[in-house]
C-alpha cells in the first residue's frame, strides 16, 4: 500500500514537472492585455492619474501637451550603451516639463541585444530612442507611424522633404515611422559657419615652425615634412591614427578617393565599387607609401583613439588623424610634456570634395504600447522644433547661453565649469536631444575654438558634399542576401586594405593590391554594382526632387 | 634504528635539481601572479599616464580617481545590498534544492530516476533561448523583481549531476545502519548525509556565489525598469560602456586635465572590484575540498 502512494506520488510529480516546464507557451492574448494595463501604469502621472491633455498652444507655452504640475510620464528606452544618463533629471529635463508637460522615463540598455529580446516579447516601452534597428522598428505591427500621427491629429508640422525620404529608405511601405535627429543638408551648412563632423589630420605647428614652417599645400609637401620631423627628431613618428574611429580617412580624400563603398556620378550612370577605382588604388599607393617610409607604425590598425590621443599629446608624434568634433582642447595634457606645444588643423590638401553621405543619427519611434500616441508625436514637434533643439542641446536662452555676433553660442561661467568639473550632465542634462540639429551641435562646438582652426573648418566646409543617396540606397536587413553581401564587402574592403598598406614594397605591394582585388571578385562584388545601379538612380532622383 | 632517525643527506646532485626546480617554479608563480599584480598597480594610476607605458612595479601618478569613478553614484550602496543578499539566498537556495534534488536521484530505486536524468541532460543541452526564457519569466510573474536572481537558478543541472555522482559514491551501509535504528529519509539525510556532504557543498557554494557575484545579465535584461535592485556587477558593466566612447562632455573633461581615466583603468578597477570579494573568500572554503569522506565511519 505504502510501495502504491509513494509511486502515485512519484507518478503525480513527474507529470507536474513536465507541465512546469511548458508554462512558457501562455497564451498570448492574456499577456497582452496585462503588458496593456503595466503600459497603463507606465503612463499615469505622478498623481496616479493619466495627465490632462490640454493641447496645443494653452497657457504660457505653445507647446504645451500635458499638465506641468501632473505631467504625463512617457517611458523610454535608450538603445545607447554609453549613454552618460538615465534620469530625467537636472535644469533642461524640469525645463522641458514646465513647456510642454511632458516627463520620460529612461531606461538605458546595457547590451545592444535588449532591444531584440523586448521587441519579440512585445515588451517596448512608450518611446524608442535608437541608432540601430532602424529597419526592424519600422513595422505597422510594431510602431506607429509620423504620417499616420500628424494627419490623425491634425499637426501643424511641416517636415522638410529630405528628412521624410530619408525616413522612408528603412520602411518596408510609403510610411516614415521617425525623423531621423542630427541631420542637415547641404544648403543648412551653406548657411553657418560651423563645419561639419568630419575626419582631420592636427599637426604640432610649433614643430613646424622650428622646421621653418614650409609650406603645406600637397601630399607632397607633407611626406617631405614628415621626413624632415624624422630627420629632426628621430624618436618622433610623423603620423599616428586609430582604427577605432578615423582610420586614414584624411588621405583618402587627399588621394582623390571617395569616402564611400559605391560611385555612380549620375542616375542614368552605371553604379563602380569605389575599391575597384584608381582613385582608391592611388590612396593605398600613398598609405604604403607612407608606411615604407615610416611616417606610421603598423600598430595604429590595432589602437583605439585614447592610445593614439595618449601618443601624441605624450609628444611621441607630430601629427594625429582626429576629427572636426575635438578640437584642440581634446588634447591639452600635451602641456604636461611640451608647455609650448600648438595643434593645428592641416587644411585640405587637394581640391577633391569631400563626399558624405549623411540622413541622420538616431530615431525616436513610438510604439504600438504606447498608450499616448497624440501627447507623443506633439512632443516629437517640440524637440524638433529650434525652440526644442535650442533647449535640449544649448539649455535657456539668457541663462545657458547667449548669442554672439557670429551667431554661435556663448556658454555661461556656470555652464563652462561643470563641463571642467564632469558635472554637466547632473546638473543640466542636456541629453534628451531626440530632435536635436547637427548644425546647433557643430555651432557649439566651433564657439571656442581658436582663429586658426576657424580658417581651415572655413575650407573644409566649402569642400564639403553631402550625397545622401548612398545611404538611402545601402541595402538593408530586408534586402536578404543582398545586405549579407553588402556586409562581405565592407568587411573585406576594411581588413583587406591593411595588407596592402603594410607592403614592405612595390613589389609586395602589386602582389597584395592584386590579391585583394581577387578576393573581392570572389565574393561577386560586381553583381552587388549591378544591384545598385537601378536603386541609385531612383535615389538620386527622389532626392533631387527635394532639392 | 639511530639511522633511520636520521635525514637522507642530499647529494649535489638533488640539490641542482632543487635549486632548478624552484627556480622554474618561482618563474611560473611570477608569470600567472603578475598580471593580476599590473593590473592592480595600474587600477590605481591615472589612465592617461599609464597609456604611455614605462609602468611595472608601482603606480607613476597614484590616484583613485578609476575607483572614484565607479562608485561616484549613490546607487552603489545599494547596489551592493542587492548584489550581497541575492549572492547569500541564491547560493543558500541553489545548494539547498540542488542537494535535495540530487540526493532523492541518487537512490537507484527512484521511479522514473532514468526518465529524470535523460530530461535533466537534454535541458542541460538544449534551450529555448533569451525570448522564450523572458516569456516564461513574465509568465512567472518575476520580471523587475528581487526574486528573478534567485529562483530560475535555484536547481542548476550541472551541479544535479555531480552532486548525485558524489551522493551516489557515498556507502549505502551508512544509510542503511541508521534505517535499522528507525531513522527516516529525513533523518538519514539531515544528520549523516549532509555532515558527509560538505565538500560537494562548498563547491557549489563557491561557484554559484561567483556566478551571483558577477552576473549582470540578468539585472540588465529582466530587471530593466526596477532601478532599486540593480547589482553591482550591472553598474559596472554600465560604468565600462559609457567610458567606452568618447562625448564632448567627457573630452572636455579630459582636456580640463580633471578627467584622467580611461576605459582600460576603469575596467581594470572593475575587475579588481569584481575579483577581490571571492579572492577574500576561497582560502575558507579550501580546505573542505580536500577533506576525506568517510573517515572511521563504516568498515565493510
Amino acid at each position: 500500500m505504502k510501495k502504491s502512494v509513494y509511486k502515485l506520488t512519484a507518478l503525480l510529480m513527474a507529470v507536474l514537472m513536465t507541465t512546469a516546464s511548458f508554462t512558457g507557451c501562455a497564451s498570448s492574448k492574456a499577456s497582452k492585455n496585462s503588458r496593456t494595463d503595466e503600459g497603463k501604469a507606465n503612463t499615469t502621472g505622478e498623481n496616479g492619474s493619466q495627465g490632462k491633455v490640454i493641447g496645443n498652444g494653452s497657457g504660457d507655452s505653445k507647446w504645451m501637451i500635458g499638465d506641468p504640475d501632473n505631467p504625463i510620464e512617457l517611458t523610454v528606452f535608450l538603445n545607447h550603451t554609453w549613454y552618460p544618463i538615465e534620469d530625467f533629471t537636472g535644469i533642461i529635463p524640469e525645463e522641458i516639463t514646465k513647456l510642454t508637460g511632458i516627463k520620460l522615463k529612461p531606461v538605458r540598455a546595457t547590451d545592444y541585444t535588449q532591444l531584440g529580446v523586448l521587441a519579440s516579447s512585445g515588451e517596448l516601452p512608450d518611446l524608442i530612442f535608437t541608432s540601430q534597428m532602424m529597419d526592424t522598428l519600422s513595422e505597422p505591427d510594431i510602431c506607429y507611424s509620423y504620417n499616420e500621427l500628424i494627419d490623425k491629429y491634425n499637426l501643424d508640422w511641416k517636415i522638410p522633404g529630405e528628412l521624410i525620404t530619408n525616413a522612408k529608405s528603412f520602411s518596408p511601405d510609403d510610411n516614415y515611422y521617425f525623423i531621423m535627429s542630427h541631420t542637415a543638408t547641404n544648403k543648412d551648412w551653406q548657411k553657418t559657419k560651423a563645419v561639419p563632423m568630419v575626419a582631420t589630420l592636427l599637426y604640432r605647428y610649433d614643430m613646424l615652425e622650428q622646421l621653418g614652417n614650409p609650406q603645406i599645400n600637397t601630399l607632397d609637401d607633407l611626406f617631405k615634412v614628415y621626413d624632415m620631423v624624422k630627420d629632426k627628431w628621430p624618436g618622433v613618428t610623423p603620423m599616428n591614427f586609430s582604427s577605432e574611429t578615423w582610420w586614414l580617412d584624411p588621405f583618402k580624400q587627399w588621394s582623390g578617393c571617395t569616402l564611400q563603398y559605391f560611385i555612380m556620378d549620375g542616375p542614368d550612370d552605371k553604379c563602380r565599387i569605389a575599391a575597384k577605382t584608381d582613385e582608391f588604388k592611388n590612396y593605398l599607393k600613398n598609405c604604403n607609401y607612407m608606411y615604407q617610409k615610416g611616417y606610421f607604425n603598423a600598430d595604429n590598425f590595432a589602437w583605439n583613439s585614447a592610445q593614439a590621443s595618449a601618443d601624441i599629446c605624450s609628444g611621441k608624434a607630430f601629427s594625429t588623424v582626429g576629427s572636426t568634433q575635438y578640437g584642440p582642447g581634446s588634447y591639452n595634457s600635451i602641456y604636461d610634456t611640451a608647455p609650448k606645444a600648438e595643434l593645428r588643423e592641416m587644411k585640405p590638401l587637394s581640391d577633391y570634395p569631400l563626399i558624405n553621405t549623411e540622413i541622420g543619427w538616431a530615431a525616436t519611434f513610438i510604439t504600438k504600447n504606447n498608450k499616448h500616441p497624440e501627447e507623443s508625436i506633439r512632443f516629437m514637434q517640440f524637440l524638433f522644433s529650434e525652440e526644442g533643439q535650442k533647449l535640449t542641446q544649448w539649455g535657456r536662452e539668457g541663462k545657458e547661453y547667449t548669442l554672439n555676433a557670429s551667431g554661435f553660442p556663448e556658454f555661461s561661467k556656470e555652464w563652462k565649469q561643470s563641463i571642467e568639473d564632469n558635472t554637466n550632465s547632473t546638473i543640466y542634462n542636456p541629453w534628451f536631444y531626440f530632435g536635436g540639429s547637427k548644425i546647433l551641435e557643430a555651432e557649439s562646438r566651433c564657439a571656442n575654438e581658436p582663429e586658426s582652426f576657424q580658417e581651415t573648418n572655413n575650407l573644409i566646409r566649402e569642400s564639403y558634399i553631402n550625397e545622401p543617396w548612398y545611404a538611402y540606397a545601402t541595402p538593408k536587413v530586408n534586402d536578404g542576401d543582398w545586405k549579407v553581401l553588402y556586409d562581405k564587402m565592407v568587411d573585406e574592403v576594411k581588413t583587406g586594405q591593411v595588407k596592402v598598406i603594410l607592403s614592405a614594397d612595390d613589389a609586395e605591394f602589386d602582389r597584395n593590391y592584386q590579391e585583394f582585388i581577387n578576393r573581392l571578385d570572389s565574393i561577386h562584388v560586381d553583381s552587388l554594382a549591378e544591384f545598385m545601379t537601378p536603386r541609385l538612380s531612383e535615389a538620386m532622383k527622389l532626392y533631387a526632387d527635394q532639392q | 634504528m639511530k639511522a633511520e632517525g636520521k635525514k637522507k643527506k642530499k647529494s649535489m646532485q638533488d640539490n641542482v635539481l632543487d635549486a632548478a626546480i624552484v627556480a622554474v617554479m618561482i618563474l611560473v608563480v611570477f608569470s600567472c601572479l603578475y598580471p593580476f599584480l599590473l593590473a592592480v598597480i595600474m587600477s590605481f594610476n591615472e589612465g592617461i599616464d599609464a597609456l604611455k607605458g614605462g609602468i611595472y612595479f608601482w603606480p607613476r601618478k597614484l590616484t583613485f580617481e578609476n575607483y572614484g569613478s565607479l562608485f561616484k553614484d549613490p546607487v552603489w550602496g545599494n547596489a551592493f545590498l542587492v548584489t550581497l543578499a541575492r549572492t547569500v539566498i541564491g547560493t543558500t537556495m541553489t545548494v539547498f534544492f540542488t542537494l535535495f534534488v540530487s540526493y532523492g536521484l541518487s537512490h537507484k530505486d527512484l521511479v522514473f530516476r532514468k526518465f529524470y536524468f535523460s530530461f535533466f541532460i537534454f535541458a542541460m543541452y538544449f534551450s529555448g533561448g533569451v525570448i522564450p526564457y523572458y516569456i516564461l519569466l513574465r509568465s512567472l510573474h518575476l520580471l523587475n523583481k528581487f526574486w528573478v536572481y534567485v529562483v530560475p537558478g535555484c536547481l542548476s543541472l550541472f551541479y544535479i549531476l555531480v552532486a548525485t555522482s558524489f551522493f551516489q559514491g557515498i556507502p549505502e551501509e551508512i544509510a542503511e545502519s541508521a534505517k535499522l535504528d528507525g531513522a527516516g529519509e529525513l533523518k538519514i539525510f539531515r544528520s549523516l548525509i549532509l555532515p558527509l556532504s560538505k565538500p560537494i557543498m562548498a563547491t557549489i557554494a563557491i561557484f554559484t556565489s561567483v556566478g551571483h557575484w558577477n552576473n549582470w545579465y540578468d539585472s540588465a535584461f529582466f530587471a530593466t525598469s526596477n532601478k532599486g535592485i540593480r547589482t553591482m556587477a550591472y553598474l559596472m558593466t554600465a560604468i565600462i560602456n559609457q567610458s567606452s566612447t568618447q562625448n564632448s562632455a567627457a573630452d572636455a573633461a579630459m582636456a580640463a586635465g580633471v578627467r584622467t581615466t580611461t576605459t582600460l583603468s576603469i575596467q581594470l578597477a572593475a575587475m579588481v572590484i569584481a575579483v577581490l570579494p571571492i579572492l577574500c573568500v576561497y582560502p575558507f572554503f579550501q580546505r573542505y575540498f580536500v577533506t576525506g569522506l568517510t573517515v572511521g565511519a563504516v568498515k565493510s
